[in-house]
């Protein structure tokens, strides 16, 4: 469903980026020939703490950004030579993308099933069935500036569904959320792989991963680290938690610069 | 296609649903040019009749008695005659002028009378008396003062010639009657073709501008962009869709202006006495005309558009693009004031030139000296080159340095 192959992704820093990260380099390497793959029916977590190229690995794949090298195809479509193909074919989440303050999550919802060419009656019919289940259907009308956070990240999670997408991407789709409203986005992230849908998911949250993801990977600074299941982690690390096995990979793989 | 209409539709429904924006665009508009013009005739109605109902304060010195039993019978009172004894009298009054207490001096010099009254047969010993006027130009009691009495002293001058010469008909020789012959449109034309190019500049500037960078580098930075481009749709038709509705509003908003200009301007001219400079004004259009305009005007909109995106696009935040947005607004005005001055003369190549030869097209349409070829060269250098910002807008779109800073 998703391969990818020797991701790398470079960033030329700015003059002024270069002065806020205190650091000569004209460059800096996100991502670090990266390879993996995810199937249907699957959920995947991309484990990693802060700087690592999560965000960055998951906005390659939803063509935003183009790999430096190596290179990534979506259901057999490249996402540098065929992005419209990928993008129709993805629901992507992330906090710095945010919807449109003054308009409501409903006009929203319609709007960007327009966008996806969604027929009129299917999407009214979706909108009913994700907002009923998010608990939205009662603020619809109101405008996004006016929900409040727990509110706006849920009418987000619905309208990237839009499009009843086969692969669903959320960057840290939890992050600000109550543990009531992180329990309702995680069970209905485990719905959608029981539809047959591939599920990736970033996270630092372990006890998230361990519950929700059937396959990890971990990267550190950049790097693939481990890959597998939890058990194949454990296995390897010597250790019987996802915590105690994220920092045996962290001490091993992170060093310290300079 | 259904991108452009889902994103038009978003945008003026952003702009419709918002009652600031709807205030400060539409409604806005039209309590200025309204207030402004009935500020203006109020304040110059006033001061015209504060200016005639004005007792002028004049001091005529010598009188010689043809003029007293004129004055007397042209109900020409309230002059004051000066003691002449008092030999400065003439300095005191003098400063009565600059300090606007005193609105007129005129002196009679002493032989007017005796060489007024000579007859026609003994004129050669005669020299022509000269009556020494005293006013102050930077005064409008002392400027309308002056005039009512050059009007005086012309009946007076009439009266005194019939008296030397029997008839005053005799001596007048000739009158001249002006006749005005051109074409009236033509001549409105002139007058209208210097101003549009520069108005619809600045309106079409000042509606846009905001929402331009509002909508494109605003989107940006709150990272609905993003959401965007994250669909399906062509990044061509996303930037077609802000171009379209940038415009539609653009227009909308510059409309409003002149139509309550249109409305308010004879108004204030009526009220103020003012309707001769009007008449002017008037102009009929052909049917080629209209076309002729229509295609430009559109093709200009889009131009300015695309060039108010172009900025925005590029910028990296809204307080980036509204400081790029101010020179380039400085340098289409300064651009539309050179073509109120200047005439492209018919020469093809300046027509090609982007915001400069449609400038000079709309001039040439209005005077109806524009020939087909020029006004081909204008509309599609025009297009073509609203084109061509639309697709390094496109370019741009697809670019993670612009999009994401990346
Ligand atoms: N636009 C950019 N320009 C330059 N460097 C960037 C840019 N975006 C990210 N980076 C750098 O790339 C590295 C990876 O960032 P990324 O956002 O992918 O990490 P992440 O794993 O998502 O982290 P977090 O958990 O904090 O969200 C970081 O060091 C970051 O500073
Ligand atoms: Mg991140």
């Amino acid at each position: 469903m998703i391969e990818i192959n020797n991701l790398t992704k470079i960033y030329k820093l700015s003059s002024n980026q270069m002065k806020k990260l205190k650091t000569k380099n004209s460059t800096k390497v996100a991502v670090d020939k990266v390879s993996f793959s995810a199937e249907a029916g699957e959920i995947l977590g991309l484990l990693g703490p802060n700087g690592a190229g999560k965000t960055t690995t998951l906005r390659c794949i939803a063509t935003l950004l183009k790999p430096t090298e190596g290179s990534i195809t979506v259901q057999g479509h490249d996402t540098v030579s065929e992005p419209e193909a990928v993008r129709s074919s993805i629901g992507f989440l992330t906090n710095e993308i945010k919807l449109d303050p003054q308009f409501s999550a409903k006009y929203l919802f319609h709007f960007f099933g327009r966008l996806h060419k969604v027929p009129e009656d299917v999407l009214e019919e979706r909108r009913k069935e994700l907002f009923t289940y998010f608990g939205i259907d009662g603020f619809e009308d109101k405008k996004i500036e006016e929900l409040s956070t727990g509110m706006k990240q849920k009418a987000a999670i619905a309208v990237s569904l839009v499009h009843d997408p086969d692969i669903v991407i959320f960057d840290e789709p939890t992050s600000g959320l109550d543990i009531i409203t992180a329990r309702s986005v995680t069970d209905y992230l485990l719905e959608l792989k029981k539809k047959g849908k591939l599920v990736i998911i970033s996270t630092h949250i372990m006890s998230e991963a361990e519950k929700l993801c059937d396959r990890l990977v971990v990267i550190i600074d950049g790097k693939k680290t481990a890959e597998g299941t939890l058990e194949n982690i454990y296995e390897a690390t010597g250790t019987n938690n996802l915590e105690d096995a994220f920092f045996e990979l962290y001490k091993e793989n992170h060093k310290e610069e300079r | 296609m259904y991108g452009i209409k889902a994103i038009v539709g978003k945008e003026l429904r952003r702009v419709f649903k918002d009652k600031k924006m709807v205030m400060s665009l539409f409604v806005l508009p039209v309590l200025m040019v309204v207030g402004i013009f009935a500020l203006m005739s109020v304040l110059i109605k006033g001061r015209t009749d504060d200016i005639e109902a004005h007792e002028p304060v004049v001091y005529i010195a010598n009188a010689p008695t043809s003029f007293e039993s004129f004055a007397s019978a042209a109900g020409l009172t309230g002059y004051i005659e000066p003691a002449l004894e008092s030999g400065d009298w003439l300095d005191n009054a003098k400063a009565g002028l600059l300090d606007a207490t005193v609105d007129l001096i005129v002196c009679f010099p002493d032989n007017f009378e005796s060489a007024v009254m000579t007859g026609a047969d003994e004129l050669a010993s005669v020299t022509i008396p000269q009556i020494e006027v005293y006013y102050n130009p930077s005064e409008d009691y002392s400027s309308q003062a002056r005039s009512v009495y050059q009007t005086y002293f012309e009946m007076y001058k009439q009266g005194l010639l019939a008296n030397r010469f029997g008839d005053y008909s005799a001596v007048m020789m000739f009158d001249v009657t002006d006749n005005q012959i051109q074409d009236e449109d033509k001549a409105a034309g002139k007058m209208l073709g210097m101003m549009l190019p520069y108005f619809i500049t600045m309106l079409i500037f000042a509606g846009a501008m905001g929402l331009g960078v509002d909508m494109i580098a605003g989107e940006k930075e709150r990272g609905t962009l993003a959401t965007m481009l994250l669909s399906p749709v062509n990044r061509q038709q996303i930037v077609l869709g802000k171009v379209f509705s940038l415009s539609i509003l653009a227009v909308m908003s510059a409309a409003v202006y002149v139509v309550s200009m249109v409305a308010a301007v004879p108004a204030l001219m009526k009220s103020v006495g003012g309707e001769d400079a009007l008449s002017g004004l008037s102009i009929n259009f052909t049917g080629v005309q209209i076309v002729q305009i229509v295609v430009l005007m559109i093709g200009v909109v889009l131009l300015y558009v695309s060039i108010i995106c172009m900025v925005a696009v590029f910028a990296k935040n809204v307080k980036e693009a509204s400081s790029y947005i101010t020179p380039v607004y400085l340098v289409v005005i300064v651009v539309g004031m050179f073509t109120m001055y200047s005439s492209a003369e018919g020469v093809m190549y300046k027509y090609l030139i982007p915001v400069y030869g449609s400038s000079m097209a709309f001039k040439d349409i209005l005077t109806r000296e524009i020939t087909m070829p020029n006004f081909l060269a204008a509309a599609i250098s025009t297009y073509v080159v609203a084109a061509l910002l639309v697709l390094v807008m496109t370019k741009a779109f697809n670019s993670e340095k612009v999009m994401f800073n990346a």
